[in-house]
């Protein structure tokens, strides 16, 4: 292609050439006579060697000339037509005067020696050696090492692409050409962004950027370009929010669009958003109608809005049948009851996460959907004040298997703290291996009652098959009932004042198998004849109980394990860490294997 | 019908040095594939290829005969990386130790990889220059490359201009 237009411009300019030659010299008027037909007639007709007469526009002219008239008549018609010619030559000088002015500007702009060609600069550039050997590239090929290069350009660092103007004019004008370098808008200059959109043409964008201000213009310039936006990520960190206005324009080409602090006041973009995949909404003031939906969506993400009931959320979910992500976070309004329809089947969903809200309206949510027993689920409630009917983990379980299967419990987790509760169900015996979920209890309240949640709420649920159990920062006493039956738990662990409730229970319960005198008449309390492993993390000089005691404790029970205790982990506390040999002796009694760790003192 | 695997194929570069190469590493050029397929008749003149030198030739070659079998890009790959194809930055360990070349050599095995056609190669040198780029200044660009700053006084001016976009974060 390149060689095609030098040799286009290279003949142009030798057509030019010999005209400015023809201009400049008088005699040089039959060299443009012998490249130009036209003239050639002219010349030949002021001759009087016409070959041509009957197409001569001075046909009519020549023709009374070639009459035989008398001496005065000739010396008339002579003198005439001299006249004419005169004024024909005229004529032409003062058409061709400015072209030969044009060309001969043209001609001093072009390096002064006439037998080059016009060629791309790089190349002559390249072969004088001016230039490094990148300039024997063409550009087809340094565009491709420009777009790489974008490629390894991280995200919001869009102006980086600035950096490759400023090379050379010739990198210059290359990138400014090209318009897949110029359609990531990850900057917030308003000039920078007109620059980037200019130069982008028509290609696709996607736009990262923070409005500086609510009146600032930027909005405006960025939604100006709809019609060619494939991901929209805008931000803003003060008040008011800027409102995204009723638009009729559609966006066609919009695959995420991203929202943060926004005031979403009716269906944006027409609601015409047919290749819309992710929505992620933050902090935005907006109702649960006007959140712009495709059947295309696999994301959506909506954290801290008050957006609705969950009734309103699921009639936009029956739209979203490719839904793989759920995740909403502090997002209702305040729940209202409605006759539920049949669950929405969220066949594909992946993840679903809901935290942050009350207890039943995770539970009415959870009936108003169905989801396959392979979703990973993640809940944290607010206790609600009222009496809730169904329980959370019944409700989770009727969605997750439409045909009440059975769902059991495998690993465990609880954890409380002052003010929190957490029940942490980690891996379910599923069909579909992989699964976690977690529930989350707020409740509010300190030293809850340490199984009453629980034994409500997990009574729902199987957990005989637990594998491994996992119990921390209890506020009041640990409830032996917990250890009811866990036949099949491999790992138990148990840390700080849980782990002291776990062993004054231990103790106690050694103790009143000794006064009994009869083995294995309490086992029921603390049964789990499997366990391999126990995690330990305790401050071992409480005043509560004696090391020895608990050594003791363990050793008649773990003498009544069917394989023995393998492996005990103990978690010291830093100002513990002299006494480590000491405690790893005393226990190797009572576990194949004892290791012991430090933490710092909390 | 395809030719044997082991059939030996004859090229002379442009300094009239000559390889025999078996046809199918050969034929990771799809210049020289197709030039291949239009000959029906076995023939023992070399082909010529006026655009690569032997130097240069052997490297291209070192490059065929380590990915040879390896599938080529059919026409709907191609078609798919075309400008919205998500370009990875990955160059294999043997690639990359491969394109650890001078820089005049570098150019070269480029420009050969274009003319004959050979795209994985055409991609790795990309990369290597995409990468060599990264992370540098214009300046570093310029020193690195043996690039004269030509800009006219008024781009001088709009660069300027445009340097004060990048203040405004």
């Amino acid at each position: 292609m390149n060689k095609d237009a030098h040799t286009y411009e290279g003949l142009i300019l030798t057509n030019h050439m010999d005209l400015r030659a023809s201009i400049s010299s008088p005699t040089n008027i039959k060299t443009v006579s012998k490249r130009s037909r036209g003239h050639s007639r002219f010349d030949s007709w002021v001759s009087g060697k016409g070959p041509d007469r009957k197409l001569d526009p001075m046909f009519a002219f020549k023709g009374l000339a070639k009459q035989p008239v008398t001496c005065h008549k000739a010396l008339w018609w002579r003198g005439a037509a001299l006249c004419l010619v005169l004024k024909l030559l005229a004529n032409v000088q003062s058409t061709l005067k400015p072209l030969g002015a044009t060309i001969n500007s043209e001609m001093q702009s072009i390096s002064g020696d006439e037998t080059n060609e016009v060629r791309p600069h790089f190349l002559i550039a390249a072969e004088d050696g001016a230039q490094g050997p990148i300039f024997r590239l063409p550009p087809e090929i340094l565009t491709e090492i420009f777009l790489n290069w974008k490629a390894h350009t991280p995200e919001k660092q869009g102006l980086r692409v600035l950096s490759l103007t400023w090379v050379c004019h010739h990198w210059r004008e290359l990138a400014l050409s090209l318009p897949l370098l110029w359609n990531r808008i990850d900057f917030k200059n308003g000039d920078w962004v007109q620059h980037a959109l200019t130069h982008s043409q028509d290609v696709l964008l996607s736009i990262d950027a923070d409005i500086p201000s609510n009146r600032d213009p930027l909005l405006s310039t960025i939604l100006a370009s709809l019609s060619r936006i494939q991901r929209l990520s805008l931000s803003f960190d003060s008040t008011p929010s800027p409102q995204l206005s009723t638009s009729d324009d559609p966006a066609p080409f919009l695959e995420c669009l991203e929202l943060k602090q926004f005031d979403i006041a009716d269906k944006i973009f027409s609601g015409a958003v047919p290749s819309l995949r992710e929505v992620k909404l933050s902090d935005c003031i907006f109702s649960w109608p006007y959140i712009p939906v495709s059947t295309n969506l696999t994301t959506l993400s909506v954290i801290n809005a008050d957006a609705g009931p969950t009734y309103a959320l699921v009639s936009i979910l029956r739209g979203t049948p490719n839904l793989e992500t759920l995740l909403l976070d502090d997002v209702f309004g305040e729940e209202i009851i409605v006759e539920c329809e049949d669950p929405v089947p969220l066949l594909r969903l992946q993840s679903l996460s809901v935290h942050r809200e009350w207890y039943h309206t995770t539970t009415a949510l959870l009936q108003q959907i169905s989801i396959p027993p392979s979703t990973n689920v993640s809940l944290g409630c607010l206790q609600s004040s009222s009496d809730d009917n169904t329980p959370l983990p019944l409700a989770l379980q009727k969605c997750r298997y439409h045909h009440n299967a059975p769902c059991v419990a495998k690993e465990l987790g609880i954890m409380t703290n002052e003010s929190s509760y957490t029940l942490e169900v980690v891996e379910f015996d599923d069909p579909n291996p992989g699964p976690t979920f977690s529930i989350n209890f707020h409740t509010g309240t300190p030293d809850v009652p340490v199984m009453a949640l629980p034994l409500r709420n997990i009574s729902q649920i199987d957990i005989t098959l637990l594998t491994a159990l996992t119990l921390s920062g209890f506020g009041s006493d640990i409830s032996p009932h917990i250890f009811g039956a866990l036949p099949h738990l491999r790992t138990l662990t148990v840390k700080d004042a849980a782990a002291e409730s776990f062993v004054q229970l231990l103790i106690d319960e050694s103790k009143r198998l000794s006064e009994i005198a009869q083995p294995g008449s309490m086992l029921h309390l603390v049964t789990f004849p499997a366990l391999e492993i126990l995690n330990i993390k305790i401050n071992w000089y409480s005043e509560k109980f004696s090391l020895g005691d608990f050594a003791s404790a363990l050793g008649v029970r773990t003498s009544r394990l069917d394989r023995g205790l393998r492996q005990l982990n103990l978690v010291l506390f830093d100002e513990e860490v002299e006494e480590n040999e000491m405690l790893t002796d005393l226990f190797l009694l009572v576990a194949g294997s004892v290791t012991c760790s430090t933490e710092p003192a909390e | 019908m395809a030719a044997p695997a082991t059939q030996q194929i004859k090229i002379r570069c442009n300094d009239e040095k000559e390889f025999t190469v078996d046809r199918d590493v050969l034929e990771r050029s799809v210049l020289i594939k197709n030039m291949l397929e239009d000959v029906t008749e076995q023939q023992d003149a070399p082909i010529p290829l006026p655009n690569v030198s032997g130097p240069v030739m052997a490297k291209v070659l070192e490059y065929c005969t380590h990915h040879r079998g390896e599938p080529l890009p059919s026409a709907d790959t191609e078609q798919s990386q075309d400008e919205t194809r998500k370009r990875t930055t990955d160059i294999s360990e043997w690639d990359q130790k491969f394109i650890t070349v001078d820089q005049e050599m570098l150019f070269e095995i480029i420009l050969a990889a274009n003319y004959l056609d050979i795209k994985s190669l055409l991609d790795v040198g990309c990369k290597t220059v995409a990468n060599m780029i990264k992370g540098k200044t214009p300046e570093e660009i310029r020193k690195l490359f043996n690039i004269v700053n030509d800009f006219t006084p008024e781009e001088e001016a709009q660069i300027k201009k445009e340097n004060e976009w990048a203040e405004d974060r």
